[in-house]
């Protein structure tokens, strides 16, 4: 089978291209280092059956982080067939060079001008007929994401043996078939730079953009959830309940006090997942993250950061998984063990859900946008603290260059598909962990039969009052200690115990809870949530990433003393005022 | 003199680059090469980084870098 890479700088739209030429739906997003790692598919192009490969960007043939170690082990070890150069179109004189550097190592190589939407818009004009035959290789103006010029990229194109042009000749070339307007016709990324990357107005508007989006997920999310919680609610009532009218008591109580109240509850979190995320996709193609890094790097140096380190928690607000891999693009080793370190603390959407689902059991809704965004802010405040403590064991000195791309819209194409994957792996998770959590749970809580159900006696009762001296100083009752054991899974596996718990779902758990237990109990239960470890996939990732067991071991021991630590300190003074 | 010695607006023409081989061909890659022409477009707060231009390719570079990088000013043009 004919072997195609997708090679080219970072940015350019190769993971773009490499979604609209095999229907797949690899992660885009408008930061240089989305793609860290090596997609292939097998896909028709040409009316030919080939291997389509998606690589992570690279600089030269020489760079030395890790996402650019992929791309040269690839090229060493693969044989491939046809190499199709993917460039920013409007940042052709600088991304040419590569393009020859690859062509002296495989001749088969097309270059594909991509962007050439925003090159036109920007009042930029090619020779490219002209260009094609001085460079000796095919050029093809395509715009990946408008699926404009695609026809064109099996196109045969024949062209007489040019000799390898030298640097010089480069640039003489381009000069002579690609035509700058005096002023780039880029007032829209310009005006909003202006705004966003003001010195003094930047970052509070940073902190704005923040708090209005978690405010709208909260206050569009919330009755959304509410109905699905009603939903499954009368789904039982006046369904299910029907059809288990003889059923087995115990058998019954596993089957809707186990599982259906568990996984129900998890799942009325679906709706907030998408709207979640659908504005996480936009701001990531917005470009917003590289002006957070421009804008926070000062204060991320002084921790022993950068900028970078912050976008990469900002990625953590989704999931602290993909986060820890973006970390691929540090170069010094150091730098990026002190950023694997604070991403954990990042507050990650499956965290988030268990936050809604308490502050909506415990606070009005005005007052639960405050107490969510302060658990934000906590957020932040344990990164910049455990960085600040850890910054001299994992010092150095990385010099950084980065990339502001142009401001940009993901299209409502891309906007449903992101949705739609992280539903998918919500799904995924949901039906692996939360499902042996709740299972676990509920028969720890039933067991030994015959005693009332979570009550101390049973298995749940008698591992809580094992661990009852560590966190009755934090407010936190035996069973919810069992709770957060399983909680160290994955973190919707809370929201289900909640329900298997107390057996009971939907508006009156909500109720419930707020009956038994008092505000300043549920905010130190928060705090300790946030903070104790994400799940098991971010430990495991993290492993894998730094192969340093040193790093795993710190990151283990040192959240869950923080947690202790912030909870009990909030409990205590909770419990004087 | 450095490019960070240059003001917000004002232009230069890059001269030499930093003592670090390995990074200079990240910034040479980003087009921060001899003969190339670099604007300042604004500096962050607290001697943050630099918001640069090259050409059309916009990018930050922090500003201990950017006092080991000479270049030659452009005198500005009479307003
Ligand atoms: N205007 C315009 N934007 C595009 C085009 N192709 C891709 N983009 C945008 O460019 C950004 C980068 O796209 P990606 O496909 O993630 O780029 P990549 O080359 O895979 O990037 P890395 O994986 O980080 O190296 C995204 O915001 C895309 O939506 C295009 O043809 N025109
Ligand atoms: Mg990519």
């Amino acid at each position: 089978m004919k072997r195609v890479a997708l090679i080219g700088m970072p940015n350019t739209g190769k993971s773009t291209l490499f979604n609209r030429i095999s229907g797949a739906s690899v992660k885009v997003g408008n930061w240089p280092g989305v793609t860290v790692d090596l997609h292939s598919v097998k896909t028709i192009l040409n009316g030919e059956l080939v291997e389509l490969i998606d690589l992570p960007g690279i600089y030269d043939l020489k760079g030395y982080s890790e996402d650019e170690i992929v791309v040269q082990d690839f090229l060493k070890n693969n044989q491939i067939d046809q190499i199709f150069y993917i460039l920013n179109s409007t940042q052709i004189d600088r991304q040419i060079e590569l393009a020859m550097d690859l062509k002296k190592m495989n001749p088969s190589i097309k270059i594909i001008a991509n962007m050439i939407d925003e090159a036109k818009a920007y009042g930029i004009t090619f020779d490219f007929d002209k260009l094609q035959a001085l460079l000796g290789c095919p050029v093809i103006p395509i715009s990946a994401k408008h699926n404009q010029g695609l026809d064109q990229l099996n196109k045969k194109i024949s062209l007489r043996n040019a000799s390898d042009p030298s640097k010089n000749d480069l640039k003489r070339i381009i000069n002579q078939t690609v035509f700058f307007p005096k002023t780039l016709n880029n007032k829209t990324t310009k005006k909003l730079d202006a705004i966003f990357l003001n010195p003094v107005f930047g970052l509070p508007i940073f902190l704005f953009v923040i708090f209005t989006v978690f405010q709208f997920v909260f206050t569009v999310g919330q009755p959304l959830q509410d109905l699905m919680a009603s939903f499954f609610t009368y789904l039982e009532q006046t369904f299910i309940n029907n059809l288990l009218l003889n059923m087995n008591v115990t058998l019954k109580s596993f089957l809707m006090e186990g599982l259906y109240a568990g996984i129900t509850t998890v799942a009325a979190f679906i709706p907030i997942i998408i709207l979640f995320f659908f504005i996480m996709t936009i701001i990531e193609d917005s470009g917003y993250f590289s002006r957070a890094a421009f804008l926070m790097d000062k204060v991320m140096e002084k921790m022993g950061l950068d900028g970078r380190a912050f976008v990469m928690m900002l990625m953590g607000f989704g999931c602290n998984v993909p986060a820890l891999m973006g970390t691929k693009i540090m170069r010094t080793k150091e730098i990026r063990f002190l950023t694997m370190l604070v991403i954990p603390f990042s507050l990650c959407s499956a965290r988030l859900q268990v936050f809604l689902f308490i502050i909506s059991a415990f606070f009005a809704a005005t007052q639960g946008a405050i107490v969510l965004f302060c658990l934000y802010l906590l957020s932040f405040f344990s990164i910049f603290i455990t960085a600040v403590i850890f910054k001299n064991k994992y010092r150095s000195h990385e010099p950084l260059v980065l990339e502001l791309p142009p401001y940009r819209f993901p299209t409502t194409k891309q906007i449903l598909i992101r949705g739609w994957q992280e539903v998918k792996h919500f799904i995924d998770r949901a039906s692996k962990f939360i499902i042996i959590g709740v299972i676990a749970i509920w028969a720890l809580t039933h067991f030994p039969e015959g005693l009332e159900v979570a009550s101390a006696d049973t298995y749940a009762g008698q591992i809580g009052n094992l661990f009852e001296p560590i966190f009755s100083p934090l407010g936190i009752e035996q069973m919810l200690i069992i709770a957060l054991i399983f909680g160290f899974i994955a973190k919707e596996i809370l929201i289900g115990a909640f329900a298997v718990i107390f057996g009971l779902e939907g508006i009156a758990l909500s109720a419930h809870l707020g009956e038994v237990f008092n505000a300043g109990q549920a905010i130190s239960f928060m705090i300790f949530t946030l903070i104790y470890t994400p799940c098991l996939s971010t430990i495991a990732t993290l492993k894998n990433e730094s192969k340093d067991r040193l790093l795993t071991f710190i990151s283990i021991t040192w959240s869950l003393m923080l947690a202790w630590l912030l909870s009990f300190a909030f409990y205590q003074l909770y419990l004087i005022v | 003199m450095t490019l960070k010695q240059l003001l917000v607006g004002q232009s230069g023409v890059i001269k030499t680059l930093t003592n670090n081989t390995q990074f200079n061909d990240r910034l040479k890659a980003l087009g921060v090469k001899k003969d190339n022409i670099v604007e300042i477009i604004r500096q962050a707060k607290f001697d943050g980084p630099f918001h640069l231009k090259i050409g059309t390719t916009e990018f930050m570079l922090r500003s201990d870098i950017a006092a080991q990088i000479d270049i030659e000013i452009i005198t500005p043009k009479a307003a």
